[in-house]
C-alpha cells in the first residue's frame, strides 16, 4: 500500500519523548509528509493554537500532562482547538474517563498500550472525514434555521396535540408583538378571535383527516398583541419538531389586499349605481322633455296650453339638474375608502 | 285604450299624441298599476280588445307586479300591451321580451309617427 500524500498537520499534545518518537514513527509509516507540531506541556499547547494561523486537521492529546490533566486539560483543549478533531491517547488506567468524555467533545481514543500504526492512521483519516461531515451538517442546520428565523413573513411551529407554539421566527415576533416567551407560553388558539373558535376547530378536524404534505389552509382571523384583527393567508407543512408531531406554519398577512380588494369592490357598487340613475332616473325627465319638445313644435296648442307645456318643460330640465347634480356627487364618492367596519 | 302612468306630463303628452294620430279617441288613464287593475278586472270583457301603455317603475304596484295579476283573468290575445318606460336598461327591455302579454317595448318618448306606425303593424291591423 502506498503512503497518504495527504500533508496532514497534526498537533502532538505528548510530554513522554518515547510516546512521541513512537507516534512519530506510527504516522510516517503511513503518511508522506504529515507536519508534525510538538508540544510538551499544556501551556505550550495553548501558545501553538493561539498563535497558529492555519488550524490542524487533527490533535493527538496525552492526558496527564505536567500542567493540566484529564477533564480540566481536555475541556481546555476543546476551547481552543478551533474544531479541529481531538484524539485521546491513554493509558488503560484511564479507559473509562477516556470513554466518558467522548460526550464532552472528544473524537476519538485510543489505548497507547494497543497502538499501532494502522490503528492510528486509520483513526486520524476517519475522524478528520467525520469532522468535516460534522461541520457541513452544522452549517446546514444553521443555514436552514436562518431561513426560518430571518424569513420576512412570519412563521411558527406548532405541537399539532396540543396546539402549543413551539418555536417562532423573528418576523412573527415582530409582526404580532408577543416576544419569543410570551409565544412560547401560549397555543395558537391565543392568537385567534374569540368568536373564531368554531372555525379553529373545523378547520383542525379538517387537517386531521387528511395528513398530506403542504396544505394551503386558506384565510383566517388572527389577532395581534394590541387587540388588532389582521386576515392571514395559512400555509402549513408537517414535520417531526423534537420528537412531536409537529406543523411548520407560514402567515401572509393579508389584510391590506383585501382592504383594497373591498374598496374596488365598493368603487364597483357605486358605478352600478350610477348606471342604474343613468338609465331610470336621468332618462325620466330628459325623456318628458323631448315628448313636450315634440308636441310644442306641432303649432297645434293654444297660447294658454303652449304656455302650460313650457312650464312643464322648465321643470323637468330642473329635474333632470337636480339628478345630474346626484350623480357627480355618486362620482366624487368613488374615490372613498371603506370603512373599517364594512371589511 | 288604457294608459298607465305615475307621471301627469307624460299622460297629457301621450293623449295629445293618440288625439293627432288618430290612434284611439278616447284613451283612459291611470296613475298605477292597482288602479288600472281594478278598473280592468271589473270591465273586462273577452269579446274586447284592449290595448295597453303600461309604464313599469309606478308606486304601489309596478308594471311587472299589474302583468302578473291580470295574468288570473286577461287573455293575451285580446289584451296587448305596450311596455312605455323612459329606461334604456337592457334587463328591462329583455325582460319584456320574455312575457306573454307583451308585444313591444316602447322607449319614452315616443312621437306621433311611432303611434301613426304602430297603428299600422301587423300586431294591431287586426283590431283597428
Amino acid at each position: 500500500m502506498g503512503k497518504d500524500t495527504y500533508p496532514y498537520r497534526i498537533l502532538v499534545i505528548e510530554d513522554n519523548p518515547g510516546d512521541f518518537l513512537l507516534i512519530e514513527d506510527y504516522l510516517d509509516e503511513h503518511i508522506l509528509s504529515v507536519q508534525i507540531v510538538s508540544a510538551k506541556t499544556f501551556k505550550e499547547a495553548t501558545v501553538i493554537l493561539e498563535q497558529q494561523v492555519s488550524v490542524f486537521d487533527i490533535i493527538l492529546l496525552d492526558l496527564s500532562l505536567p500542567d493540566k490533566s484529564s477533564e480540566g486539560l481536555l475541556k481546555e483543549i476543546i476551547k481552543i482547538s478551533k474544531c479541529a478533531p481531538i484524539i485521546v491517547l491513554t493509558g488503560f488506567s484511564e479507559l473509562d474517563f477516556a470513554i466518558k468524555s467522548l460526550s464532552l467533545g472528544l473524537a476519538d481514543y485510543l489505548v497507547k498500550e494497543d497502538l499501532s500504526s494502522i490503528i492510528l492512521y486509520k483513526s486520524i483519516v476517519y475522524n478528520i472525514e467525520r469532522n468535516r461531515y460534522i461541520l457541513k451538517i452544522q452549517s446546514s442546520e444553521k443555514k436552514y434555521l436562518n431561513l426560518f428565523q430571518m424569513s420576512p413573513l412570519p412563521m411558527w411551529v406548532y405541537d399539532s396535540d396540543t396546539l402549543e407554539f413551539l418555536d417562532v421566527n423573528q418576523s412573527a415576533v415582530r409582526h404580532y408583538g408577543y416576544t419569543m416567551e410570551e409565544f412560547l407560553s401560549m397555543t395558537i388558539k391565543d392568537i385567534r378571535p374569540q368568536e373564531d373558535m368554531t372555525d379553529l376547530e373545523k378547520s383542525l378536524e379538517r387537517s386531521k383527516s387528511k395528513e398530506q404534505d403542504f396544505q394551503s389552509q386558506g384565510v383566517f382571523r388572527h389577532t395581534l398583541k394590541n387587540g388588532r384583527i389582521i386576515y392571514v393567508d395559512i400555509q402549513i407543512n408537517l414535520i417531526k419538531f423534537n420528537d412531536r408531531n409537529a406543523k411548520l406554519v407560514l402567515a401572509n398577512d393579508i389584510t391590506n389586499s383585501i382592504e383594497h380588494t373591498k374598496t374596488i369592490e365598493l368603487q364597483n357598487e357605486k358605478l352600478r349605481e350610477i348606471s342604474w340613475l343613468q338609465s331610470h332616473v336621468v332618462r325620466a325627465p330628459l325623456s318628458r322633455i323631448m315628448g313636450l319638445i315634440n308636441v310644442l313644435s306641432t303649432d297645434q296648442l293654444n297660447p294658454e296650453d303652449k304656455k302650460k307645456y313650457l312650464d312643464y318643460a322648465l321643470k323637468s330640465a330642473k329635474e333632470l339638474d337636480v339628478i345630474i347634480r346626484d350623480v357627480v356627487n355618486k362620482s366624487q364618492q368613488i374615490h372613498l375608502k371603506p370603512n373599517k367596519d364594512e371589511l | 285604450m288604457l294608459l298607465v302612468d305615475d307621471d301627469e306630463i307624460f299622460i297629457m303628452m301621450s293623449k295629445f299624441m293618440i288625439k293627432e294620430s288618430n290612434f284611439h279617441p278616447n284613451p283612459l288613464s291611470f296613475m298605477d298599476g292597482e288602479e288600472a287593475y281594478e278598473y280592468l278586472k271589473d270591465s273586462y270583457n273577452p269579446n274586447e280588445n284592449y290595448v295597453i301603455f303600461l309604464d313599469i317603475n309606478m308606486p304601489r304596484m309596478n308594471g311587472w307586479e299589474f302583468l302578473e295579476s291580470i295574468n288570473e283573468f286577461a287573455s293575451p290575445s285580446n289584451t296587448l300591451i305596450f311596455m312605455v318606460s323612459s329606461s334604456t336598461d337592457y334587463g328591462d327591455i329583455s325582460r319584456a321580451g320574455e312575457n306573454i302579454y307583451i308585444k313591444k317595448f316602447l322607449s319614452k318618448p315616443y312621437l306621433t309617427e311611432t303611434l301613426i306606425e304602430l297603428k299600422n303593424s301587423p300586431e294591431l291591423k287586426a283590431i283597428f
